[in-house]
């Protein structure tokens, strides 16, 4: 039964992991030019004074990707829903197969669980590569942009978009089995996690809701040392600029405050 | 595939669908055929042997061969009759004890239909297998096969052996009649009226005595047009199936 999902699930996979292949290879050689911006600019401006021109050149630097990348990560489950969800069982109804896969030796049971299993775990793998590849790509900016819980932010990092896929392609099967037909299941498809994900960037921005309850926004020199502070290769001691004791950089800190 | 609304159903003493042995009995070839058109010949004969534990790989190559299909062929791209041909031989290799189908040959040519036929009656000689199918063309039936049941406003209409359904309808004609003054043991099933003249098909086990009637025998078809009609003037048939055993 995996050969048989795996025949019909194969050509759809190698057209995902090649264009997972190419936003890899642009995210990588991007990505690393971005840190190499990062380490250049940014990082030195901790012991000058300048660091307001310096990270506002950095979060300027790579517009064009800055402004591309995220959608990807938006786009990803909308087409896996599209393309992998809804078309899993409507496509069999539509053309008579289940006819024919249905009076084999295995079960139906057993036949929707290997099906789902395959592209529902593909879905997310996809997803969550793409989801690490843009991930990595942002997080020199991310760490100068305090502000991770917003919406626009929140659901293009981490394992959102796996969530985001895995819910794409749920409801892409079971409106394929309810509708039994391809082009309209495909349609509701869309118009159905459009909705849900312009839901969650509405919700989002309500009141009360814990996207709102930030700190206040924070000056270019304090964003510099938050993100310094946070920088994961601190540990190893690879950051020179960052080895001054703990109370320093505390009063240091204090004193931005009382200077506002 | 559909779970029965009342009552229930038996295929070869168990449930039909209920695991995967039992499912392994039954081969089915459904109507047109369906094939992934993706998919080519050798792919769906992979398909075959990976779902079906009773999968006769000889077998599945044999007929392959002996009707000169292209293994790499997509099936999409296979004439109608190949189609059902790949069908049959999927059908056939999954070594069922009972083999469905459903209007396997509407859609086919007269030749491919003959050939499809044909390739049936050998499966029957060959492994005593039963075949039961369902058509609209009762000269098809009659040809290959023994056992008739016809359906009609989902009920069966009559089931028999064609021989002796054969053998035991008649054809009367003569002067206009009332059909109720006929013998007890001549069931009327259909009669048409002209001024003069009465036309019956009754079924009876025994002779006509009655001088008056011009009595034919009736082949297939008329015989199964006459239940049909019967069933419609009973209740508003709308579907009309015939389903005919070889065995």
């Amino acid at each position: 039964m995996i050969a048989l999902a795996w025949r019909q699930f194969r050509l759809q996979a190698v057209v995902a992991f090649g264009i997972l292949a190419l936003v890899a290879t642009v995210v990588l050689v991007t990505g690393s030019h971005l840190a190499a911006l990062y380490d250049a600019n940014v990082v030195p401006c901790a012991n000058s004074h300048d660091c307001p021109t310096a990270t506002a050149a950095f979060l300027r630097s790579d517009h064009f990707f800055q402004a591309a990348l995220p959608p990807v990560l938006l786009v990803a489950p909308a087409l896996i829903g599209l393309f992998w969800g809804a078309p899993l069982v409507a496509r069999e109804f539509e053309t008579g197969t289940f006819r024919l896969v249905w009076t084999q030796g295995v079960s139906r049971r057993r036949w929707l669980l290997t099906r789902l299993a395959l592209v529902g775990t593909a879905s997310m793998a996809v997803t969550g590569l793409l989801s690490l590849l843009v991930g990595w790509w942002f997080s020199p900016i991310d760490r100068l942009n305090l502000n991770r819980m917003s919406p626009s932010v929140f659901g293009v990092r981490g394992i959102t978009p796996i969530g985001y896929a895995a819910f794409a392609f749920a409801l892409g099967v079971t409106l394929g089995v309810l509708v039994r037909r391809t082009v309209p299941a495909m349609a509701l498809t869309i118009v159905g996690f459009l909705g849900a994900r312009g839901l969650h960037l509405l919700g989002a921005t309500l009141p009360g809701d814990p996207a709102q309850d930030r700190e206040p926004p924070l000056d270019a020199r304090q964003r510099v040392a938050h993100a310094l502070q946070n920088r994961p290769g601190r540990e190893l001691g690879a950051l020179q600029p960052d080895d001054q004791p703990q109370g320093t950089r505390d009063r240091s800190a204090r004193r931005d405050r009382s200077e506002r | 595939m559909l779970t029965p609304s009342a009552g229930a159903i038996e295929v070869l003493g168990r449930p039909p669908a209920d695991d995967p042995a039992q499912l392994g009995r039954v081969g089915f070839v459904a109507q047109d055929t369906p094939a992934y058109s993706s998919f080519s010949v050798e792919d769906h004969l992979r398909l075959g042997a990976r779902l079906n534990p009773s999968w006769d790989a000889a077998v599945a190559k044999r007929r392959i061969e002996g009707l000169s299909l292209d293994r790499r062929q997509r099936a999409g791209k296979l004439s109608g009759g190949q189609r059902a041909q790949l069908a049959l031989t999927m059908a056939i290799a999954k070594r069922p004890e009972l083999l469905v189908l459903d209007e396997p040959v509407a859609s086919l040519d007269a030749l491919a239909r003959r050939e499809f036929l044909q390739g049936l009656m050998e499966v029957v000689a060959e492994d005593g297998i039963t075949i039961v199918l369902s058509s609209h063309l009762v000269a098809d039936l009659e040809r290959v096969c023994d056992y008739l049941v016809v359906l009609a406003g989902s009920r069966v209409q009559i089931a028999g052996p064609i021989e002796t359904l054969l053998a035991s309808h008649r054809r009367l004609s003569g002067p206009r009649h009332d059909p109720r003054t006929l013998p007890a043991s001549q069931e009327v099933i259909t009669v048409r009226h002209t001024d003069r003249q009465s036309t019956l098909v009754v079924r009876t086990d025994g002779p006509i005595c009655d001088p008056a009637w011009t009595v034919e025998h009736l082949d297939l078809e008329d015989l199964v047009l006459a239940y049909m009609t019967r069933a419609q003037g009973d209740a508003h048939a709308v579907r009309r199936t015939i389903a005919a055993v070889a065995s």
